[in-house]
């Protein structure tokens, strides 16, 4: 297997470049191509400021992280473009644009300056809506869309794109069950079939346990725990990150249950 | 393709010529279509007549298609740069800066300038673009040192009331026909241009819509915010530099020698958006320069007023057309900042 990222004593954290404002202890850990990577852990944990660190959005406050053998700092934002692709988990307000062309967005990197849209973008974004089973509704306009469908759109972009690695922070947020389901299983046929890496953040613990290559979990000391999702059950970092009066992990059914009903 | 608009581009480019023709066919002297026709064709033996479409028609009707396009684009850019419905050409301070430079013109009698400059059209042209200049590099400079772009916006709104509370204490002490004088500017006119004029003011403009269109794939991206911008490539801080540059020489060239132009800037682009129903740059750009051409075309022959010999102040016709289009987007569509 081919290594795609490594991460090497990476302190992360907003401020001053200095020691004292890091939210985590330092992280090196490396991520191997074609990878479905589930990151969890509890809200205000810093999983935003790592998957922003990790997609140059925010600079490290010291460590290196490498994409494909070159400092990422090194990557301006074009070349970053072909290598790292984004989605995200804020509710976007655009109403007069059509499915077909927000995913022809993805396309930009590779476009002239006028954005103009060749043959062969124009079958890449065709396969990238039919990749998340959505080509129905290419001529539809994104404002018009269920939540659901517009995560389906926004992956598709990040597939156009065509980068060997994804980063998606909470995607998942305000959908429902189905919906939740759905996009997970598509995104990890994604990394199956296309070899593609894909980094995702979530609050759904019991869908990672089953989806994941590996589990980055942030535990309640601010480490990140890296594992497969058995052997984070077994070695019971699991139940030091998600430690609560009021939830018990089950481990051999892989999900959670009210302490009341026991 | 899902875009077939072939009858709405056939409409905004045919009508053009009709509006062309009506605004060499109305003003306070009538002269007949078929003299027009002669005059052009260089066959009118009638001299006063052909002074007056060459050196007044025609150039007012090059400076509505200049003005048109400019203030239209300029304001496109902004709506995006800023995701405000609201955002107009003006909303950085460059019509205030503008205003600024021309008031110490005019309200000081020259006087501030050590008598340098006779008051004419040059000179207010000149104090425009120079005080558009200054408000415009505090908002550059600005945009350089912060990361928000609301900040940049409160600056510039703010660098505005600054300006105007300036303005304010120049009229409080000038005499009433300094005052009136700078009033009249700030009406907006076409009238009066000669082609000198026009030569550096299509200059600008090319130049300025240039720049526009160098900027396509940004006005587009940004729709989605800043983060999917920069992972699609985007450099933010040159774009929005040079989306600021290119509205800003717009804008302020415009107001250098039409006075500052109200609610055109504001309004086209939402037009365009409904009636093209998209918010891609790649239509809206020639929709908007096209729309905005037209429209600045219909307002300066109302301003003329068809079969009298008054002239009215454009910007009152401006407002009086583009506001109630405000009110019928504002009040007629659930959202229209969604439209963006």
């Amino acid at each position: 297997m081919k290594e795609i990222i490594n991460i090497d004593k990476l302190l992360i954290g907003y401020g001053p470049k200095n020691e004292g404002c890091a939210i985590m202890a330092p992280i090196s850990t490396v991520v191997y191509e074609g990878e479905f990577i589930c990151l969890i852990g509890e809200n205000g944990k810093g999983k935003s400021t790592l998957l922003k660190t990790l997609s140059g959005n925010l600079e490290a406050l010291s460590g290196m992280v490498t994409i494909n053998g070159r400092n990422l700092s090194d990557y301006d934002n074009q070349e970053l473009s072909t290598q790292l692709s984004l989605v995200l988990t804020d509710k976007l307000s655009i109403g007069l644009i059509t499915v077909f062309d927000l995913v022809a967005f993805g396309r930009y990197p590779f476009t002239n300056w006028l954005a103009k849209i060749s043959k062969k973008d124009d079958s890449i974004i065709t396969e990238s809506l039919k990749a998340c089973g959505i080509e129905g509704l290419a001529n539809r306009y994104f404002g018009n869309l269920s939540d659901g469908e517009k995560q389906k759109v926004l992956i598709a972009r990040a597939i156009a794109q065509q980068t060997p690695i994804i980063i998606l922070d909470e995607p998942l947020n305000h959908l429902d069950l189905i919906n939740k389901v759905e996009i997970f299983s598509l995104l990890q046929q994604l990394c199956r079939t296309t070899n593609k890496t894909i980094i995702i953040s979530t609050h759904q613990v019991e869908l990672a346990l089953q989806a994941a290559d590996q589990l980055w979990l942030i535990t309640n000391d601010h480490q990140l725990s890296v594992s497969t999702p058995d052997d984070a059950i077994t070695n019971g970092v699991f139940d030091k990150a998600f430690k609560s009066d009021k939830v018990t992990f089950n481990k051999q059914s892989k999900t959670f249950q009210l302490r009341t009903n026991l | 393709m899902q875009y077939s608009h072939r009858n709405k581009w056939f409409l905004l480019i045919g009508i053009i010529p009709i509006l062309v023709l009506a605004n060499l066919f109305f003003g306070s002297v009538t002269i007949p279509l078929t003299e027009i026709i002669e005059v052009f064709q260089g066959d009118s033996s009638n001299l006063a007549w052909e002074m007056i479409l060459f050196e007044s028609r025609l150039p007012r009707v090059f400076a509505a298609i200049l003005c048109g396009s400019a203030i239209s684009i300029s304001g496109f850019q902004m709506q995006v740069l800023f995701r405000n419905a609201l955002a107009g050409p003006y909303i950085l301070g460059i019509s205030s800066g503008a205003s600024l430079g021309v008031s110490l013109l005019v309200l000081t009698g020259g006087w501030l300038f050590g008598g340098m400059f006779v008051i004419d059209d040059w000179s207010i042209a000149l104090a425009s673009t120079l005080g558009a200049m200054l408000i415009l590099l505090l908002v550059f400079a600005t945009s350089i040192r912060v990361k928000d772009i609301m900040t940049v916006l409160i600056v510039g709104i703010m660098l505005g009331a600054l300006t105007t509370a300036i303005i304010g204490v120049l009229q409080y002490s000038s005499s009433s026909d300094q005052l009136k004088s700078f009033v009249i500017w700030t009406l907006g006119s076409l009238d009066g241009i000669n082609y000198n004029e026009l030569f550096i003011l299509s200059i600008a403009v090319i130049i300025g819509l240039v720049l526009a269109l160098s900027q396509l794939k940004p006005l587009n991206l940004l729709l989605m915010g800043e983060a999917y911008s920069k992972s699609m490539g985007i450099n933010l801080v040159k774009s929005r530099l040079l989306i600021i540059l290119s509205a800003g020489i717009l804008a302020g060239s415009v107001t250098a020698f039409c006075g500052p132009i109200g609610f055109i800037g504001i309004v086209v682009p939402h037009l365009c958006r409904v009636w093209f129903q998209t918010s891609n740059a790649r239509i809206l750009i020639p929709a908007i320069v096209l729309l905005g051409i037209n429209i600045m075309l219909l307002s300066d022959c109302i301003a003329h007023l068809p079969f009298s010999d008054l002239v009215l102040p454009l910007n009152s016709i401006t407002a009086i057309l583009g506001i109630p289009i405000i009110f019928w987007m504002v009040l007629g569509r659930k959202n229209i900042s969604s439209n963006l």
